[in-house]
């Protein structure tokens, strides 16, 4: 990524102040791009993505179509290698929802980058310096917007370099369901970079499913940055399916009592994918709990890496915290690291990780065999109810069927 | 004919001969620092063959170049490298007149651990008569030994006797760049055991640096090296639970473990250095390797019971390289007032079949911080590889830590791993049910510690498992508010 260290390129129009941006620049030049000694990256092919020079991408005019959720009333929210794209959008008209684009709202808006400013990830630095557009919503007070709202993001072209942005908030009761697609279209070699801000306001609901399915060369990091407030519950569902190198880095801090934290987590790897979920939960404040579960199938030569970690600080107590990870490898060359972690600062606590790597039982394929089915439909017929665990936590039905489309 | 005295006081003054090197150098203690200078010296004081001083020398080039370490999840003040003298000769204890001037507190917990009278003075440095039992008992040991073709001694007398026994393993698995501790260690390192089992031979009893004469100052760079030949087996207890003050503050050792085809070793450790004062001033930084290596149908197994030190950073770890070969680790970590520990293990799988299990339980109280670090690595060629991974933590203050870091990596699909941890305090409903029957508070937390780490302590060797049990009730004491 040269393009991004070298120092006489000119910016592009930014969301944010030109003194902002400068911020952001020197910050981007005192950090180092991660390398396989950098603890949180130690597992990354980063060769995919540090090695590589990406242009800038032109304003580029596709149909998104194929890629909307047919089945579901949803607003949509377009944007194409990072710009937004009017006509294939259909904003939410609702009194309660504020729904406007970054480039035209970000200086009045106190929370934009609040969250993402303290981050030491020089992709949320770089994204901060170069994204050129962005959405922005806010839930008023008490309100619960009648439909999910769609934000999708289409890559085209080829060795494009595109940022996307996102500013969540949700006012205190308020309620909201977001879906945030990131699909290709005739991609290649394409990098994303996405970052997320979502404020959850006192006794505010926020759920968001994620879905990841970029094209087979394409490469994306993507960051959520996420503050809870009191009596808030948060949930976030995460698919990683297409794609050459994924990397999610999920931030969670939740700040206040009664809150209730949920992530699942569902990779499918295949071919040479490189895929990667780094979760961070912060409890700072007692009575809350949170709930973790990943699972994620490898193929052929993919990798997988799952990092979970829970802190728990000194005064948070009664604090439950569950993590789970199962993986299965079903390819001689795939290869699955995991490192689930706990830090705990207080004693008044019940947390627990537990993962498992390993393979389908013979048995309930030699039981699938018994009965006519093949071996190779038998192991995908153990792996859609592998997945199931992880779909089963998605209330919304049309979603998960049409997620299970992609697969 | 009667054996008398003066038959053992003619037998020890042999002794004194054979060890004679230990004994001459005791006026002389080598500048402070480290340097090639200060290696030659200590190198030629031992009278090393020059193959050894290569190594030293070659290892301290390689420290030369390392940075220290700063992942581990401990915080201390690091040790000025060069203002350690590394070659003091070992400190002649001050020698007291009677256990009454031996420190109340320390006598007051061997009291309690069980240890006998005659073994409290060998311990604390109470000018001792000679104890006829004790080392009548330690030289028959030593015959019955020899009989087998055991060879059990100190490092540096492994070296002038068996240099080619030494020679042949020294550093085949902890090689000198490992790490920074490890290549410090290989450059200065003082002395330690040497252990060596013959082909097919089971050591009929526990080999213990406790049955030793003439062994105690090994120093604070102590080397181990214990070789299992084919087929034998041999269980070697390092430690011991009573509490030992010492004077270095810095202590890095290194072991290393050769368990041969078919051989199985059985390594156990009961650590209780100065774990410092109640505010966490002073005490014992503990920066150990220890790593084992498993050949076809092998099996090592570390069972390690850590209460003391300030600092402990350590990872018993096994390298299974022969196909069914198993791996094993056992530890409880008890960590009170200020104490930090940064413990846990790495199984390497490389061969097939092979098998390994962690069982992990950690005891922190106070305002102590103790963590579990793991690794468990399946290669590719490392078909049908096991392994279960326990590690559990109680928290006994609300100002303490309990922290979890396992690593997995698994690059084969046969492979089957599970790994599961837990952190929770001392249910309130248990310590009520003991209450309710008439067991008092301290009781029942001592009741409850020990039934969580009942699966540790079962494997140590027995003797030794009652002592540990007795020695974490001490550790404990007062902790909880």
């Amino acid at each position: 990524m040269t393009l991004l260290k070298e120092k006489n390129i000119d910016l592009p129009q930014s969301i944010i102040s030109a003194e902002a941006v400068k911020l952001a620049v020197d910050k981007i030049d005192s950090l180092d791009f991660p390398t396989r000694r950098t603890e949180d990256w130690r597992y990354a092919k980063l060769g995919k993505i540090l090695n590589k020079k990406f242009d800038r991408p032109t304003s580029n005019r596709i149909n998104v179509n194929e890629f909307l959720i047919t089945e579901l009333d949803v607003y949509t929210v377009v944007f194409v290698n990072g710009v937004f794209n009017e006509e294939e959008s259909l904003l939410p008209d609702e009194t309660g929802v504020v729904c406007k684009l970054l480039s035209k709202e970000a200086g009045a808006v106190s929370e934009y980058d609040r969250l993402a400013k303290d981050s030491n990830e020089i992709f949320s630095a770089i994204n901060t310096a170069y994204a050129s557009e962005g959405i922005y919503l806010r839930i008023e007070k008490n309100y619960k917007v009648s439909k999910p709202i769609y934000i999708l993001n289409v890559c085209t072209g080829t060795q494009l370099i595109s940022n996307s942005r996102c500013l969540i908030v949700a006012e205190s009761s308020s309620e909201v369901e977001i879906v945030q697609g990131f699909y290709a279209k005739s991609s290649k070699e394409n990098f994303n970079n996405s970052l997320t801000e979502v404020f959850v306001k006192a006794n505010a609901n926020v759920v968001i499913h994620k879905v990841q399915n970029l094209g087979s060369e394409d490469r994306q990091v993507c960051t959520e940055e996420v503050h809870q407030e009191k009596d808030s519950t948060f949930k976030i569902n995460t698919f990683q399916l297409g794609g050459e190198f994924l990397r999610n880095g999920l931030n969670i801090r939740v700040d206040g009592t009664n809150c209730y934290t949920e992530m699942n987590g569902f990779f499918n790897g295949k071919n040479s994918q490189y895929l990667d979920n780094h979760t961070r939960v912060d409890h700072l404040k007692s009575n809350c709990t949170s709930s973790e579960l990943y699972k994620g199938i490898l193929r052929d030569s993919s990798t997988g890496v799952f990092n979970g970690k829970v802190i728990v600080h000194q005064d948070a107590q009664v604090i439950e915290a569950y993590q789970q990870n199962n993986n299965v490898i079903l390819s001689d060359n795939a290869v699955m690291n995991t490192k689930p972690e706990l830090e705990i600062y207080a004693d008044d606590v019940k947390c627990s990780h537990g993962t498992t790597t390993g393979q389908f039982d013979e048995k309930a394929i030699f039981y699938l065999q018994a009965r006519g089915v093949s071996k190779d439909s038998a192991k995908e017929m153990l792996v859609e109810a592998f997945a199931e665990e992880v779909f089963e936590k998605v209330e919304n039905e049309d979603i998960v069927s049409f997620i299970k489309s992609l697969i | 004919m009667k054996y008398t005295e003066e038959h053992l006081k003619e037998e020890l003054k042999d002794k004194e001969y054979e060890f004679g090197f230990t004994t001459e150098i005791e006026s002389e203690k080598a500048p402070n620092g480290i340097n090639e200078e200060i290696i030659r010296f200590i190198s030629g004081k031992k009278n090393e063959p020059e193959w050894l001083l290569e190594y030293r020398l070659n290892a301290l080039k390689v420290w030369q170049e390392m940075v220290e370490p700063e992942w581990v999840h401990v915080k201390y003040q690091k040790p000025d490298f060069q203002g350690i003298s590394y070659y003091a000769a070992p400190k002649k204890k001050k020698e007291l007149k009677s256990l009454d001037e031996v420190d109340p507190e320390i006598r007051k917990t061997m009291d309690r651990l069980g240890i006998s009278l005659e073994e409290q003075k060998k311990l604390t440095g109470v000018a001792v008569d000679f104890v006829m039992d004790s080392v009548s008992v330690a030289t028959s040991f030593k015959e019955k030994l020899g009989e087998l073709g055991i060879i059990f001694m100190s490092f540096s007398e492994a070296v002038q006797k068996h240099p080619d026994l030494v020679k042949k393993y020294l550093g085949t698995v902890v090689p000198t760049s490992d790490n920074f501790y490890a290549a410090l260690n290989s450059a200065v390192f003082s002395d330690g055991s040497f252990c060596y089992i013959p082909k097919g031979v089971r050591c009929p009893m526990e080999l213990s640096t406790y049955f030793r004469i003439n062994e105690s100052g090994t120093g604070q760079f102590e080397r181990t090296l214990v070789v299992a030949d084919e087929g034998s087996y041999v269980s070697y207890l390092e430690g011991c639970t009573a509490p030992q003050r010492d004077e270095n503050q810095l202590h890095a050792a290194v072991v290393e473990l050769i368990a041969l085809d078919n051989a199985e070793i059985k390594y156990s450790t009961v650590q209780n250095w100065y774990p410092g004062d109640k505010d966490g001033k002073g005490g014992v930084f503990n920066f150990v390797t220890k790593r084992g290596l498993c050949e076809t149908n092998a099996k090592i197994s570390w069972t390690q019971v850590e209460t003391g030190s300030a600092v402990t950073w350590k990872y018993p770890s096994c390298v299974l390289k022969g196909d069914n070969s198993i791996g094993e680790f056992y530890s409880v970590a008890v960590t009170n007032n200020y104490q930090q520990a940064d413990t846990g293990t790495k199984m390497i799988h490389i061969g097939k079949n092979t098998k390994s299990t962690v069982i992990s339980k950690g005891i922190s109280a106070g305002f102590s911080q103790n963590s579990y670090r793991g690794l468990v690595k399946i290669g590719k060629g490392a078909t049908n590889a096991r392994n279960f991974s326990q590690c559990d933590s109680l928290l006994m203050t609300d100002r303490c830590g309990a922290h979890t870091f396992p690593y997995i990596e698994c690059e084969n699909s046969t492979a089957q791993l599970e790994h599961e941890a837990t952190t929770s305090k001392i249910g309130e409903d248990q310590i009520f049910y003991c209450l309710q029957r008439g067991i008092s508070e301290e009781k029942a937390i001592s009741l409850i510690v020990n039934g969580y780490a009942k699966e540790v302590l079962n494997k140590l060797p027995m003797e030794f498992a009652v002592e540990a049990q007795k020695l974490l009730e001490i550790s404990l004491e007062n902790s909880v508010g």
